[in-house]
């Protein structure tokens, strides 16, 4: 069993954290999962645009390593990428299942609740209105881009990757992921264009 | 600096992340004095802006506190069961679905192989095991095949309860089959000259009403089709096709093939 002492200190890497846990450790477990859960969910969020399904992605890859988590080899990178991968490959493979089906708008109802409750206990609730607006905006012409550009987008501009730790994510060259996301970039800036013409058009008819 | 350079740039630039500073500066320089460019510099730092906006918004965004339960359960069984198997050192880590993929495929080169060296040891046990088909007037259309080849039914064999007395229903059944096929003066005419095998039962069940009403039906088939079935022919030229008579019962079922040269 472990030294419980080692937890005074948090300065364990990734990848002694992972070790614990595979031994059966479960404080170096909450320590790994507080650290890089967030990321995970997050990641998977942005991809994804939905809640529920970054919860099971969240859930799934941190089973498969519980599970595999001895495939880990430090020498090919850290522990964060790892996860990083098979967030990936777990929500691609979900959202090509789930585009045979027509999605609920249950919860594009539930957030935009919640979002009136979180504007109107804002100080200045036109600014926050504003800003929700912008953001919702972006999130919608991101999950319009085809998926290799969106996670391009989500791990270099969003999770504010390197070009060279995304292209080691996706498991493409460099160049690849440099390229993916120049266009990426563009069409964004098409579809946010036409989002605020639409909604300068509608002010002016108002 | 010209627009092509300024636009390989252009995303670095609006995101400050452009590490060469006099690149950096050369591109401003550029895009003061050409306003196509400076539009898409502006474009692209409201991007950029709205992108922070929308990483700062989902960035406070954590998975429910249930699925960190769940999962910590799952270590706490894992305690209570230590893996005994010793962790490897060094694996392939970063492509976990390809690895799933080549596992997938080594599976199914296992499962093709076993499937050939079990096709190839029954055609070889085959060969080797069955003797010529007895025809009527004596001759062979086969390399040799036992007699009771020719007499074992054409079902699956692992399907029998027990080899023993579907044996017996089975003579008991080609007996049958030769009585009715006495009964067929008229096709027996034509078969007196021709070789003909013996029948070989394609069904189990025994219906003496409909074989006495039955009728032969003569057919062109492929020989690959006959091997299918177990008919002991040379496997070389299964892209022929032979002269075979179907027994057909008056209910409409086949009871019995035979080959005619």
């Amino acid at each position: 069993m472990t030294n419980p002492s080692a937890f005074q200190s948090t300065s364990l890497s990734d990848e002694a954290l992972l070790r614990l846990t595979l031994d059966g450790d479960e404080q170096a477990f909450d320590l790994l999962y507080d650290r890089r859960a967030g990321a995970v969910y997050q990641f998977a969020l942005r991809m994804s645009g939905s809640n529920a399904l970054a919860e099971d992605v969240t859930q799934d890859v941190f089973m498969a390593l519980l599970r595999r988590g001895q495939l880990f080899d430090p020498a090919r990178g850290t522990v964060i990428k790892y996860l990083l991968g098979m967030t990936r490959n777990r929500v691609l493979t979900l959202l090509q299942r789930e585009n045979n089906f027509v999605p609920l708008q249950e919860e594009e109802g539930v957030k935009e609740t919640a979002l009136a409750g979180r504007v109107a206990a804002e100080a200045d609730p036109l600014f926050a209105l504003a800003r929700h607006e912008r953001i919702a905006a972006v999130r919608a012409a991101i999950l319009a881009l085809p998926l290799h550009y969106r996670e391009v987008v989500a791990l270099c501009n969003l999770d504010e990757m390197s070009y060279e730790q995304a292209a080691s994510v996706i498991g493409c060259p460099v160049g690849t992921v440099r390229s993916r996301l120049n266009r990426a970039r563009a069409l964004l800036v098409e579809k946010l264009q036409g989002v605020q013409a639409v909604a300068r058009r509608v002010a002016v008819a108002v | 600096m010209n627009c092509r350079e300024f636009n390989e740039l252009l995303n670095e630039l609006a995101s400050d992340r452009l590490p060469d500073a006099l690149a950096r500066k050369r591109a401003l320089v550029h895009a003061r004095g050409c306003e196509p460019c400076a539009r898409q510099l502006a474009a692209q730092r409201a991007l950029s802006a709205g992108l922070v906006e929308f990483a700062e918004a989902t960035g406070m965004e954590l998975p429910p506190l249930r699925i960190k339960q769940q999962l910590r359960a799952a270590v706490a069984e894992r305690r209570a069961a230590p893996v005994l198997a010793p962790i490897p050192a060094t694996v392939l880590a970063f492509k976990p679905a390809v690895k799933a993929n080549w596992q997938r495929r080594a599976l199914a080169v296992a499962a093709a192989l076993l499937l050939l060296f079990t096709a190839s040891l029954l055609l070889w046990r085959q060969a080797h095991e069955v003797q010529p088909a007895k025809l009527a007037s004596g001759a062979t259309l086969a390399p040799p095949a036992p007699p009771e080849v020719l007499r074992a039914p054409l079902v699956d064999e692992a399907r029998a309860p027990d080899r023993q007395p579907r044996a017996q229903l089975a003579q008991h059944q080609v007996a049958k089959l030769r009585s009715v096929r006495r009964a067929h003066a008229t096709v027996t005419a034509t078969a007196e000259q021709e070789l003909v095998s013996e029948f070989v039962p394609l069904t189990l069940a025994t219906d003496e009403r409909a074989l006495a009403n039955g009728t032969l039906v003569r057919l062109e088939v492929p020989r690959a089709r006959l091997i299918a079935m177990g008919l002991p022919l040379r496997v070389e030229a299964d892209r022929e096709t032979v002269n075979a008579e179907v027994m057909l019962g008056d209910n409409g079922v086949a009871y019995a093939i035979r080959v005619v040269r």
